[in-house]
């Protein structure tokens, strides 16, 4: 496979103007946002507004937004990318430890939800009209129609009542003892709950596709030419059906892997898992502004890598992408 | 049952189709409204009528692609074809040339794994004979050599319809089921895919059921023409009477598609 070098180095400048442009923005709107970190110290009449000054200028909050994005652009380059107020540490390796915690969680998500996705889309569609097909059609539109954060309180409530998983965290609080497999047990324990939270409310949508896309190739001539040659069903829906959906699926999956960072938010709160979620949320309330650049930059450039991957898994996969890149 | 030299008989074929989902009330679209029909070895019959006829349906359910509501085909004065489960070898008596070579045509392979697949799956012959038979049939065809690692979104509309061609020759079938083979194609290329079908019968002893609006080009290699209306087909007319072929040609361009669905 002839690789396109101009194309990617296109793709590649359009992502850095593309991370350059959300954190101007990024800047620019948490400027207009009304306070900042240290907005309740004024407040405070046992804090000396000399003091809270000193503070601010120690920090840079003093200075014009150019200067500070300036100075930010220094400390990414530095890989530090800010200061959280907060923390009183920088920010990047805050985020790290947040960010992995987030990917265990999504990355667990998306390999569930695309492993039980596609052959259950597959076998829905080929067997039309079936009862299963009609279960999974409810089932999909139910849980679709049901907000995540209403899963989210349900599972709770479930943990709550039955005892049967932990409320939050990663994991238990005394793990001195433990074991590796104990250790190994006790985290998947943890998972447990935001991970089927999430499934839930990725998985109808991918489902829902994989049964469109699938739908609508096997409905295609060279489909029933292929019947009609007496290929075997297995080999029609695997052989010549799927990859003919594989465009579609794998626009979708590179949104799944876009969404790594930023998809968890919201289940990660209200079920407590030490992630970006929550990270970001306090540093919102707190004005920790450079917390949420980093986190937002962060998020941005997972969208990018995964958009990118998605088109390159595209131009490997698709011949005729290759084909039209060339000409 | 049919006499011995008929290839292929039809009796009384209904089929309905039914739209809409099984929580809403369906309606049902009565495409054929049985149907009899026969075709002997070696015979050139074309099938014409308005659009929405029911000749797309019947080449369908001759195909096996569409179970009849009710009704029998057989093949061979014997064999009941269509069962719940038609075999590779029963399939593979009658292939379709579709009407859309573009969406006909897998465009994930090239065109040499799209004539092999057929012989891949009757596994009748080795790797290497495959080839050499994919080879073959391409030049058979008019197909270059050189074509053999495109797709089809790299070929013309003649040339995919000749890959079509191939392929279903690939499946060694004895009908061969043409669903308006002409369409999109210009005036030269149209004759020489007719040349094509020509010579290919000869040599295969092939029968072929054309299903078309357009009799212009195919009545002077026609046997019989069969013209259906409504989902039944309501006269045959020979292909030597040509006061009644131009009527017929006439009546077919003026006269406008006619299904009737009910509501039940």
């Amino acid at each position: 496979m002839e690789f396109n070098v101009n194309y990617l180095v296109r793709r590649l400048s359009q992502s850095l103007f593309l991370l350059a442009g959300v954190s101007v923005l990024s800047f620019v709107f948490l400027e207009l946002a009304p306070g900042d970190f240290f907005e309740e110290m004024r407040l405070n009449p046992q804090i000396p507004a000399e003091t809270v000054s000193s503070l601010k200028h120690a920090y840079s909050l003093d200075q014009p937004l150019p200067v500070r994005y300036w100075r930010w652009l220094e400390s990414v380059a530095r890989g530090e990318f800010g200061f959280s107020f907060a923390y009183g540490s920088p920010v990047a390796p805050l985020i790290r430890i947040r960010a992995l915690n987030t990917l265990v969680l999504t990355g667990t998500c998306t390999a569930l939800s695309w492993a039980i996705a596609v052959p259950l889309g597959v076998f829905s569609a080929h067997r039309r009209g079936s009862t299963l097909d009609r279960v999974c059609e409810l089932g999909t539109s139910t849980i679709l129609a049901t907000p995540d954060l209403l899963l989210a309180l349900g599972l709770l409530f479930l943990a709550l009542r039955t005892g049967w998983f932990p409320m939050g965290g990663m994991s238990s609080a005394v793990r001195e003892h433990y074991g590796h497999w104990t250790e190994a047990k006790d985290a998947s324990w943890h998972l447990f709950l935001p991970v089927v939270a999430l499934v839930l409310s990725s998985l109808p949508v991918i489902l829902k596709h994989v049964r469109a896309t699938m739908l609508d190739v096997l409905a295609s001539p060279y489909i029933r030419a292929a019947e009609l040659q007496g290929i075997r069903p297995a080999r029609v829906l695997f052989r010549h059906a799927l990859p003919a959906c594989v465009n579609p699926l794998i626009s979708l999956f590179s949104l799944s892997l876009a969404s790594l960072l930023s998809a968890s938010l919201l289940i990660e709160v209200v079920m407590s898992w030490p992630g970006l979620g929550p990270l970001l949320l306090e540093a919102i309330l707190a004005r920790d502004v450079y917390v949420v650049i980093g986190v937002v930059m962060l998020s941005t450039l997972a969208l990018v890598c995964g958009c990118l991957l998605g088109d390159l898994l595209l131009y490997a996969a698709d011949p005729r992408i290759r084909h039209e890149g060339a000409a | 049952m049919p006499s011995t030299n008929m290839l292929l008989a039809a009796r009384n074929l209904i089929k309905t189709y039914a739209r809409g989902h099984w929580w809403t009330k369906k309606v049902y679209t009565r495409a054929l409204e049985g149907v009899h029909l026969s075709i002997r070895s070696g015979e050139t019959v074309a099938l014409v009528g308005a659009s929405g006829c029911g000749k797309t349906t019947l080449a369908m359910c001759l195909a096996g692609l569409e179970i009849p509501d009710s009704g029998e085909i057989w093949m061979d004065s014997g064999n009941l074809l269509f069962r719940e489960n038609p075999t590779t070898e029963t399939r593979r008596n009658i292939q379709l040339v579709f009407q859309d070579t573009f969406a006909a045509l897998n465009p994930d392979l090239s065109i040499a794994e799209i004539v092999e697949e057929p012989m891949r799956i009757q596994r009748r012959l080795s790797k290497s004979d495959r080839k050499d038979a994919t080879a073959n049939l391409m030049k058979r065809a008019g197909l270059s050599p050189a074509l053999e690692t495109r797709r089809p979104d790299q070929l013309s509309g003649g040339q995919r319809q000749r890959v079509a061609i191939a392929r279903a020759l690939a499946a060694a079938p004895r009908l061969l089921v043409l669903d308006e083979p002409f369409t999109g194609l210009d005036l030269s290329i149209r004759a020489q895919i007719l040349n094509l079908l020509m010579e290919l019968q000869a040599e295969h002893n092939l029968t072929y059921l054309y299903i078309s609006h357009d009799l212009t080009m195919l009545s002077y290699y026609l046997d019989r023409i069969l013209v259906m209306r409504q989902g039944r087909i309501i006269s045959e007319v020979s292909s030597s009477d040509w006061s009644l072929v131009a009527a017929l040609q006439n009546r077919i361009a003026d006269s406008p598609g006619n299904w009737h669905g009910y509501g039940v």
